[in-house]
């Protein structure tokens, strides 16, 4: 590795630590540490391969993602998240009923199992189509799909407000909201493995 | 709520859900990367010292000069640690352990796989292996974990009396088989079954021959086959290679490096060294071999050698002339060898030279009425964030050493019961989240090991 590489690295490191740290809390459920775990092993993969990797933010994450439906998965006691933490003002003005169903669905998300989470991550955070998921997460659609109705199914379970169809659902399309979400056409394109 | 409205909750909870301090900690993209550093300007060391083609070491590497050989004076010698705790597994003997995310899991006598909670040392889950008699083979390791499987060794006809053996993908969360595959034999060693990229290479249906199976459903990918030769596996960056030497005197006397293209398992010579070799390890993108340089027989035999480096990208050979077969664990350009005598040498990975030589100081038994037997420590394992090389005894003492200096920088101990002597048959040990794991027979420990700084 030059010195460019090294230089490419270091400020892609440090330019997007925030976003994979973000992206690594939600997939690991809100575990600091595991998070930061996260991140780390998807750059000292990523960096043993840095010079070959055209599309660095999209190799990281799809480490990330795999890594992530790799780590065990025993069935050990509930943790809460450690670091992460469903925000208090959610920003919208409708009310208290919205901002406690934020909060449910935030501790139920955290709940589910890595592979679970990890596919309502990728549909709905990373907002890529199913069969950029199935992609990304080397299997097939009709696993995303299976997979995204049994998450959605248990988070229905463990948030049974969600099953409640008086409860005002939050408005999406404030400016804030927009922000957040990240572009598709940022989003990784047949990244490495 | 229906589809809609619950689609946009997730997502709004997902896109709010942020860290309290998601900043970049100081100086992390410049810890990974000067490890990453460290390791090149070993390279870059070796490289000057080279010409294109195969390069003979102008120095017979001896340990003399330049403050090699001894390792420097010793550093005040941390014995602080930390047990995390201490597991005794079912069953009554235990061969290969391997880490995961999580957990650490094990196999033996009794047992196709264990599942141990590394955050408690509970175990989680066994899998009983059917009709275990106490004569099933050892496995000298394990193939490994990925994506939720753990891929584990199994009699192929449990109860026969040549039960031969079958590679097992093992499903983690509900103990599955997923997929079984008969292996031409019954090494199961580090090279019986290697993960690549996109699947497992499994030493079947010959010795001769390797098959490429979907990690999934154990499908049949490709396969290669060979003549001639007896070939090493291993898999570098996710690729396959075949490290291969020739299996008689009547065979063409070269070595040969192979690379296997993962998607279809073309086969692509590397780089082409004349003789015999055995495969060390890997250093980077670069295999380590070593020849016979004085004339033995065989590779055990005592004699001077030579260490081989083949660099994979280009296919570049260097070659330097050592005093023994370097045969060890290769970690950050260092090549680890530990003699029956509890005595460690470390060489240079690039150049051959000996770097440093020490003691490990560990309780190391002699068999009864045999004395040449002695118990074995187990292979190094190395932490390169404190680089140190860190070795068990199967009396529970362990020992860190400077990677850099061969200097004692920790020791200390596990409480395990007193066996009789195995000799041998070594421990294990393993690194996890900046600590250690360490199995010896039956018993399965977690301990943070916390070495003086180096110069204190």
């Amino acid at each position: 590795m030059d010195p460019q590489d090294h230089e490419r690295f270091r400020d892609y490191v440090e330019s997007r630590w925030s976003t994979l740290l973000r992206l690594a809390n939600l997939l690991t459920g809100g575990d600091r540490h595991e998070a930061e775990d996260l991140v780390q092993t998807a750059l000292m993969k990523a960096l043993s391969r840095w010079r070959h990797i055209e599309d660095p933010e999209g190799y990281v994450r799809k480490v990330m993602y795999r890594q992530q439906i790799s780590r065990w998965r025993l069935r050990r006691p509930h943790r809460e998240p450690t670091f992460a933490t469903p925000p208090v003002d959610f920003g919208v003005a409708d009310g208290t009923s919205a901002a406690d169903l934020r909060i449910t669905v935030g501790q139920a998300l955290a709940r589910l199992t890595p592979r679970q989470r990890t596919m309502l991550v990728l549909r709905y955070f990373e907002d890529l189509s199913e069969t950029e998921v199935a992609a990304a997460l080397g299997c097939s659609v009709g696993t995303v799909r299976s997979t995204t109705h049994r998450s959605l199914a248990r988070l229905r379970r463990l948030a049974p407000e969600l099953n409640t169809s008086e409860l005002d659902t939050p408005k999406l399309d404030t400016p804030e909201r927009a922000a957040a979400v990240v572009p598709s056409s940022n989003l990784p394109k047949g990244a490495h493995t | 709520m229906n589809g809609d409205q619950l689609d946009r909750v997730i997502r709004d909870v997902l896109h709010e859900w942020t860290p309290d301090d998601p900043g970049a900690p100081a100086g992390v993209a410049d810890r990974i990367v000067s490890r990453h550093r460290r390791r090149n300007l070993v390279r870059a060391a070796g490289t000057v010292l080279g010409v294109a083609g195969i390069t003979f070491g102008a120095v017979l590497a001896t340990g003399a000069g330049d403050g090699d050989g001894a390792p420097q004076p010793a550093s005040r010698v941390s014995k602080e640690s930390r047990l995390l705790w201490q597991t005794t597994l079912p069953g009554t003997s235990w061969d290969a352990c391997t880490t995961g995310t999580g957990a650490v899991y094990c196999r033996g006598v009794g047992y196709d796989g264990i599942g141990v909670d590394a955050r408690t040392g509970k175990v989680a889950w066994r899998q009983k292996a059917q009709e275990a008699d106490g004569d099933r083979s050892p496995a000298g390791s394990l193939p490994g974990v990925r994506d939720g499987v753990l891929y584990t060794y199994a009699d192929h006809k449990p109860g026969a009396s040549q039960a031969g053996t079958d590679l097992v993908a093992l499903d983690i969360d509900g103990q599955d088989v997923l997929w079984k595959h008969e292996l031409a034999d019954d090494s199961r060693n580090s090279s019986s079954a290697v993960l690549f990229d996109g699947g497992v290479l499994a030493n079947s249906p010959t010795f001769k021959s390797v098959v490429a199976l979907d990690d999934k459903s154990g499908e049949p990918l490709w396969t290669y086959s060979w003549k001639k030769a007896d070939c090493e596996r291993t898999a570098v960056g996710g690729v396959p290679y075949l490290m291969c030497s020739p299996d008689s005197d009547k065979a063409p006397q070269r070595s040969t490096v192979v690379r296997l293209d993962p998607e279809t398992g073309a086969p692509e010579t590397v780089a082409t060294v004349e003789g015999q070799t055995a495969y060390i390890g890997t250093d980077g993108d670069a295999v380590l071999l070593g020849g016979m340089a004085g004339g033995q027989k065989f590779f055990g035999d005592a004699g001077p050698a030579d260490l081989i480096r083949v660099d994979l990208g280009s296919g570049k050979v260097s070659q330097h002339r050592v005093d023994a077969l370097p045969m060890g664990p290769v970690a950050d350009g260092t090549v680890l060898v530990t003699g029956r005598n509890g005595k460690v040498t470390a060489y240079s990975a690039e150049s051959g030279r000996r770097l440093w030589a020490g003691e490990l100081g560990l309780e190391l038994r002699k068999q009864p009425g045999d004395p040449t037997m002695r118990e074995l420590p187990s292979a190094a394992v190395v932490d390169l964030d404190s680089r140190v090389a860190y070795y068990l005894a199967p009396s529970g003492q362990l020992v860190g050493l400077d990677l850099d200096s061969g200097a004692v920088r920790w020791r200390g101990a596990v409480d395990v019961p007193k066996s009789p002597v195995e000799a041998g048959i070594a421990p294990e040990l393993m690194l996890y989240d900046q600590g250690l794991v360490g199995q010896v027979g039956g018993e399965l420990f977690r301990i943070e090991p916390k070495p003086a700084r180096t110069g204190s």
